[in-house]
């Protein structure tokens, strides 16, 4: 169902969608509104003030990481019996985050949605970013760091080749491939801005370095259709990407035998969970950007209205799979699995981690079945970072509190972070909030060619 | 095992005749020889023995193949014999010696850690004088001169002691100084045993209680299978007759009754939670309803023994003691009570009446006393106490045992030994008594010390050096020849003089090679004596015994890891887990749960615990089965001046131990402190299976009725993935270890052996409280039923060599693999550590380099390294490790089999260190292709399981459920 028509039945019931764009700019006024951030940023200090926040960030990032590497992960709470811990939380967290992009930008091309144009850019770049903290988390993870590279099949002279059995090995190969793509898709996509910055840049130098980077970008005929193409072909290539690399974060988890882990529901599960935590991310980045740079008119409600809606229904997926979840622990039978389900994530230690992710994950997402909510974006906001507290919390729920009660309880053992933990965990915050100004300061992060095409197509349609 | 030859320097040996004429050869030889001579004697003082390096190998040394030799440890007076393994000159390993009645081959973890103490950093270097360093020689002077008072004012204070070396040095001392006074003094000892013997009997005898005959025991307060001086012995006695080979087999029967749960009370069939002071009511109200049966021959009046026993008997609860009393009259002649060392004499004296009413020839051998006595020329410490108050000690030579810091408190021995004008200490740390003596000489270690000793049976064996000493230092045999005149006196000559005097005619260099290799003087145990009851002396005895007093009873006992405080700088024993808490680094005030409910305390509160005007700070920690209106404190913490590993550890319970009341006593006033809690470091939090078929267990007749009661934890499972390679009799081996629960005591000395065997680091208390330790080994135990009564049950769980390991597939980097012999391997140097392995164990077995060990605790640094078996490597910081199955001794064995024209591996050729180890040889291991061995017999009975056998993962580990044997006429 399009757009459109999903618009005409809903327009008898209630007032009508706002549409996807305000207004006729014409091309070169959205030129101008989307490219000048790019020349003079606005509110400088409070930018510069936010660079300083993210950049402190990243320095404790560093700090974190420096103590990790040069002492041991000893310096985590980590233990025997948990030995996956926030190291595994945040990554699965930052790449579930990481899926919003690679959907919007290929699965919504695909389908053809329109209202993905003003955000996909954007989108890309936060999945990208997000991606590169997730990566950090399973490097660090390793007892020795130095020989991640054993996780890749290479032809090492001991002719040792890494087990394929395990779903680590297929883990480092699924991230790897989504980023090495996402960054490829995203490159691809800002070609036609790179070009307008080259011919709209003040100063040579800047036309210079722009220019390299759009690859001798034309924007002729030929080019276009090439151009096209391509584009649909990467996204064709990426769109599996979205569902194979979240299926096989959480292989990490299903092929073993630890109780709630060992699971076939999992693959969907993460890959519902990643989506919906990706628009919550989305939502919580858009809104204060939207406003900041004053895009009411480029992201409109409307876009809000359909993040929302998609909040809303990856949010049953995963409603559904708790479900499930509690029913086939209870259908197995499974002294270990009904323990774990039905003692100690309400009631051990940590539980009120798993009554987080309850509220969170369960209850609050239900305020989007009003459209008023929808509509407001304040409240998107409020929504989408607690359904992102919720999310953290269920990695937490899944990975923490399973290891802590898992078959012999002699060895039942809690979990506490340290300092460490924790300051890698804001790091890598820090660390995504700087990468995330650099990129709005340093390209139009919507892309100028596809909204003024959508533009173009929107006033065609007037005209019919 | 112990063929080897024994140790000597390389004095006689090849190379040392007369050169005839110099060839260049010999010439480089002997300069070598010069340049090694010149650096040895660098090192030690007065050495007149020469160690010289071998110019031709001897025939049995080649370097990198360790050797083993015998001596023997002593704790308390009473040895155990060992075998070391000698790593290229340095101790590496402590074993059992089978030869020796207190080892029949097996260790425990105090022997076992023993050796980590020869190589403590922190031992002292050198002889001081009033805390500046000193020589030998100004020593000699003080020691060894005349005395014109033939010694009225010269005292020495040392361990009991069985050795007839010290005796005979004693004896000389005595001669020079006829006046001098002899006090034997052990923190970790009673002379109830003695004296209780002494009401019974009329005169001290000793009884030793021979197991192996043994169908029911009753015993009070003692745990003779984990503690004790023939422990080793006796639990291995003791199983033979526990372990039950077939359903409806006959098994003994175990009463105990006890205040803290022990290792023994956890094997019992029934166990009477009693104050230590009314378990002296248990075995009286036995001893009554024994009296009472047709056909118990009572060696002494009834109605008087009655009457004597009636107001402590009237206590206990008819019916219970009734039935106990009738199966041990059913058992007469293979029944036998046992008392423990800390009850009263009376209880003693009563205990060998049960038995002389019980028929206890056979199981029970009476012997005169094996510990050295002066008769009139020793005095206790109470008496030297108060003759150095009174000003009448000029010198106090105190031969080991640290007595400013573990004598009872109220003798305050610490401020006496200032008051004295000479004070010399032998001690092997300069603690708290080096710290008030004037003289203060380091000890050797026993591992680098010569001599001789006793076994509780009074076996002889001789304590032989196994490395020259690591530091300057001097024995007890050696000071007592200083004082007896001797100016440079050599343990080992010292040794082999008096046993040449000894001996007359014999040849001595057979006797001396021969012992040395057998590790006892064979045919030296003392007789057993008949000795009949004493009615008199008994029955005013027990008359006279009041009823114990009401209120809390404070139970003083010497810890089963650092004992009375001298293993307290043992990083090992501190790390091990005490049997039944699982608490490291600490000790702790134990009471039941009735009774923390009652003072509103719980586990961690702080409390201050006062008796007779003095008073402790203590930890609270909750024992199951702990007996109400009693708690039990543990000796040899909290040192006052202590060594690095051992400060700042526990709480120092001797504030609380007065001389008349060295065991404890009624009174104790309890006040819960507020403030922070003071963390107790646990291996173990969860105590209940929570329902889950893991230790499995039965009573005999349950056993009996249902022999396939673990037909659901054992046998095929379906399965996706490709058939095993079998393990036909005969063929390549394919290791297996069993496991019986029914006799696991839970003591731990398998744990122990398992870290000295494979180099497992010590991560401290902050380590144990972040669950990070890393015990290849552990002993879960599993308390059920209500806590004030608790069954409780040890099952040792290490990696189960699983056939279709988890692990292993989801090591991303084939880490861990499966090899053809069946052990699941660690390649550490591929492991590159993501952990992934630990959480699919669903034994969490594994553990994980958190830290370079070495570099983060203290306690692993420095000499300890010298320690380390060569074979094993050493994990770096991030890698995974856990159980080999002793791999680095499979492969040995393999070695040696396949020089020796490739023959199979006989049975019982290789065992891993834990069942090497354990005292009641719970753990067999063999090849599962030698189907004769005990391991493969003991999987054949009905009773086998695997734990988790529902997840399919076919362990190589498997157990034997457990089975109890309780009397049926109690419910």
């Amino acid at each position: 169902m399009s757009e459109t028509e999903t618009a005409a039945l809903t327009s008898s019931a209630t007032p009508p969608l706002a549409p996807l764009l305000l207004g006729h700019p014409t091309d070169a006024e959205l030129t101008h509104q989307l490219i000048s951030p790019v020349w003079t940023p606005r509110s400088r200090p409070a930018w510069l003030a936010a660079f300083g926040v993210a950049a402190l960030g990243t320095t404790l990032l560093l700090y974190a990481v420096t103590v990790t590497v040069w002492k041991g992960i000893g310096v985590w709470g980590n233990n025997i019996p948990v030995a996956w811990a926030f190291g595994i939380i945040n990554f699965v967290w930052w790449i579930g985050i990481g899926h919003a992009g690679t959907f919007i930008s290929a699965i919504l091309l695909l389908l053809e949605q329109r209202w993905r144009t003003s955000i996909n850019r954007f989108t890309e770049a936060m999945t990208l970013f997000a991606v590169v903290q997730a990566g950090l988390f399973p490097l660090l993870h390793l007892g020795r760091p130095w020989f991640f590279y054993w996780l890749v099949p290479y032809p090492a002279t001991m002719q040792a080749w890494p087990n394929f059995r395990s779903a680590l090995p297929w883990d480092a190969a699924a991230v790897f491939t989504y980023f090495t793509v996402s960054l490829v898709f995203w490159y691809l996509g800002l070609l036609p801005d790179l070009a307008k910055l080259r011919d709209a840049a003040p100063g040579r130098t800047r036309r210079m370095i722009y220019g390299i980077f759009a690859l001798g970008f034309r924007g002729s005929l030929e080019q276009h259709r090439h151009y096209r193409l391509l584009y649909g072909l990467l996204a064709g290539l990426a769109t599996p990407l979205v569902l194979s690399v979240h299926s096989i974060v959480s292989a990490d988890f299903a092929i073993t035998l630890v109780p709630s882990w060992h699971s076939t529901i999992f693959p969907p599960f993460f890959v519902a969970g990643a989506i919906f935590s990706g628009f919550a991310m989305v939502v919580t980045l858009l809104v204060p950007i939207r406003r900041i740079f004053g895009l009411e008119n480029v992201i409109t409600l409307r876009h809000l209205d359909n993040l929302a809606k998609m909040m809303l229904v990856t949010s049953w997926i995963v409603i559904y799979s708790y479900l499930i979840e509690d029913f086939i622990a209870w259908y197995s039978g499974s002294p270990y699995e009904k323990y774990q389900f039905f003692v100690a994530r309400p009631f051990a230690p940590g539980s009120m981690v798993f009554w987080t992710m309850q509220v969170c994950n369960i209850l609050v997402p239900q305020l989007l079945w009003w459209r008023r909510v929808r509509a407001s974006p304040g409240l998107l906001v409020v929504i989408a970072v607690l359904v992102n507290v919720g999310m953290w919390s269920e990695r937490f729920v899944i990975i923490v509190l399973s290891l802590q009660r898992d078959y012999l309880p002699s060895s039942w053992a809690d979990y506490a972070p340290t300092r460490v933990d924790i300051a890698l965990f804001v790091g890598t915050m820090g660390f995504f909030m700087l990468l995330f100004l650099a990129f709005l300061r340093l390209f139009p992060f919507i892309p100028v060619a596809e909204v003024a095409e959508l533009s173009h197509e929107l006033r065609a349609e007037e005209k019919v | 095992m112990n063929d080897d030859e024994p140790f000597e320097p390389a004095e006689g040996r090849p190379g040392d005749g007369e050169p005839d004429g110099i060839t260049r050869r010999a010439m480089l030889e002997l300069c070598g020889a010069s340049v090694a001579l010149a650096a040895a004697t660098g090192c030690g003082q007065n050495k007149r023995d020469k160690l010289l390096p071998y110019t031709v190998n001897p025939p049995d040394l080649t370097p990198g193949i360790p050797l083993r030799f015998t001596t023997s440890l002593s704790l308390d007076g009473y040895a155990t014999g060992v075998l070391v393994r000698v790593n290229d000159g340095r101790p590496s390993k402590i074993e059992g010696n089978p030869e020796h009645p207190a080892s029949l081959g097996a260790t425990g973890a105090m022997e076992e850690a023993s050796v980590l103490g020869l190589y403590d950093p922190q031992r002292p270097r050198a002889i001081l004088h009033r805390r500046a360093p000193a020589a030998w020689p100004a020593l000699t002077r003080v020691l060894g001169q005349d005395r014109p008072d033939r010694g009225a004012g010269l005292r020495f204070l040392l361990e009991p002691t069985g050795s007839p070396l010290l005796g005979a040095l004693l004896d000389r001392v005595l001669r020079r100084f006829p006046a001098a006074r002899v006090t034997f003094h052990a923190a970790a000892r009673s002379d109830s045993g003695s004296l209780g013997a002494g009401l019974a009997f009329g005169r001290p005898l000793q009884a030793v209680h021979d197991l192996r005959k043994t169908d029911v025991i009753l015993a009070l307060d003692a745990d003779f299978l984990a503690s004790g001086p023939f422990h080793l012995r006796h639990a291995q006695h003791f199983a033979g007759r526990r372990r039950i080979a077939a359903p409806g087999a006959p098994m003994s029967r175990l009463y105990v009754a006890e205040a803290a749960l022990s290792p023994t009370g956890s094997l019992a069939d029934h166990r009477l939670q009693r104050r230590p002071g009314d378990v002296h009511g248990v075995l009286a109200a036995v001893a009554v309803e024994l009296a009472g049966l047709p056909d118990v021959a009572l060696p002494v009046p009834k109605e008087a023994l009655l009457a004597a026993l009636a107001p402590h008997a009237a206590r206990e609860d008819r019916p219970l003691v009734g039935a106990i009393a009738r199966d041990l009259a059913r058992h007469a002649g293979s029944a036998s009570v046992i008392v423990g060392e800390w009850q009263p004499p009376e209880t003693h004296a009563l205990g060998h009446l049960c038995n002389a009413m019980l028929r206890s020839e056979s199981t029970v051998d009476l012997l005169s006393p094996t510990l050295v006595s002066l008769g009139a020329q020793e005095q206790d410490l109470a008496a030297l106490a108060r003759e150095i108050d009174a000003g009448g000690v000029d010198t106090l030579v105190i031969l080991e045992g640290n007595p400013a810091y573990a004598a009872p408190a109220d003798l305050d021995l610490e401020r006496l030994i200032t008051r004295v004008a000479t004070s010399v200490y032998l001690g092997s740390y300069d603690d708290e008594t080096a710290a008030v003596s004037q003289w203060f000489i380091p000890a050797r270690h026993p591992l680098e010390s010569w001599g001789d000793a006793r076994a509780y049976d009074g076996t002889i064996s001789l304590i032989q050096a196994l490395i020259e000493p690591l530091h300057e230092g001097s024995s007890p045999a050696e000071m007592l020849a200083v004082v007896a005149g001797d100016a440079h006196p050599e343990a080992r000559l010292l040794l082999r003089a008096h046993w040449q005097d000894r001996l007359k005619d014999r040849d001595f260099e057979a006797f001396w090679r021969d012992t040395l290799k057998l590790g006892v003087v064979t045919g030296s145990s003392s007789p057993a004596v008949t000795a009949p009851i004493v009615p008199g002396a008994l029955l005013s005895a027990l008359a006279a015994k009041a009823p114990p007093a009401a209120g809390i009873e404070v139970a003083l006992r010497p810890d089963s890891r650092v004992h009375d405080g001298r293993f307290a700088n043992n990083a090992w024993l501190q790390e091990l887990p005490r049997p039944l808490t699982k608490l490291t680094w600490d000790n702790a005030a134990l009471m039941s749960p009735a009774l923390a409910a009652r003072l509103g305390v719980t586990d961690e509160d702080r409390v201050r615990l006062s008796l007779g005007g003095r008073s402790v700070e203590a930890p609270a920690l909750i024992a199951p089965g702990h007996a109400d209106e009693a708690v039990t404190l543990h000796l040899g913490y909290g040192r006052r001046r202590a060594e690095p590993v051992a400060r700042g550890v526990g709480f120092d319970a001797y504030r609380l131990r007065t001389w008349t009341a060295r065991s404890g006593a009624v009174g104790l006033e309890i006040t819960r402190l507020g403030g922070a809690k003071h963390p107790l470091a646990r291996t173990q939090m969860h105590w209940s299976t929570e329902g889950r078929p893991l230790a499995l267990r039965a009573t005999a007749a349950e056993y009996q009725k249902n022999p396939d009661f673990t037909a659901e934890q054992r046998g095929p499972l379906p399965s996706l993935m490709p058939p095993l390679p079998g393990s036909g009799a005969g063929g390549p081996p394919q290791w297996a270890m069993t496991i019986d629960l029914s006799i696991c005591t839970g003591c731990g000395a398998c744990e122990q052996a398992c870290q000295a065997e494979n180099n497992i680091f010590v991560v401290g208390k902050e380590g144990i409280l972040k669950s990070r330790e890393m015990h290849w080994l552990r002993i879960d135990t599993y308390y059920e039923g209500p806590s004030e009564a608790p069954r409780v049950i040890h099952e040792p769980m290490l990696c189960q060599h699983c056939e279709r390991a988890p692990c292993e597939y989801v090591c991303p980097v084939n880490a861990t693999v499966h090899s053809p012999d069946g052990l699941n391997e660690m390649i550490y140097n591929r492991c590159v550590g993501t952990r992934f392995c630990s959480n699919n164990c669903p034994y969490k077995v594994r553990r994980f380099n958190w830290f370079d060990w070495e570099d983060h605790v203290p306690a692993n640094q420095g000499l300890v390294r010298l320690q380390r078996n060569p074979e094993v490597t050493v994990r770096q910081r991030g890698v995974m490790e856990k159980c080999t199955f002793c791999v680095q001794r499979l492969r040995a064995t393999e070695l040696g089999a396949r020089i020796e024209g490739n023959r199979p591996i006989r049975e019982g050729e290789v065992t891993t260190a834990c069942a090497q180890a354990c005292p009641t040889r719970a753990i067999q291991f063999d090849s599962l292709s030698n189907p004769g061995s005990a391991m493969a017999r003991w999987r054949r009975e009905p009773r086998n399981f695997a734990v988790l056998h529902e997840l399919g993962t076919q362990p190589r580990v498997n157990y034997l459920a457990r089975i109890d044997n309780p009397n049926p006429e109690i419910g």
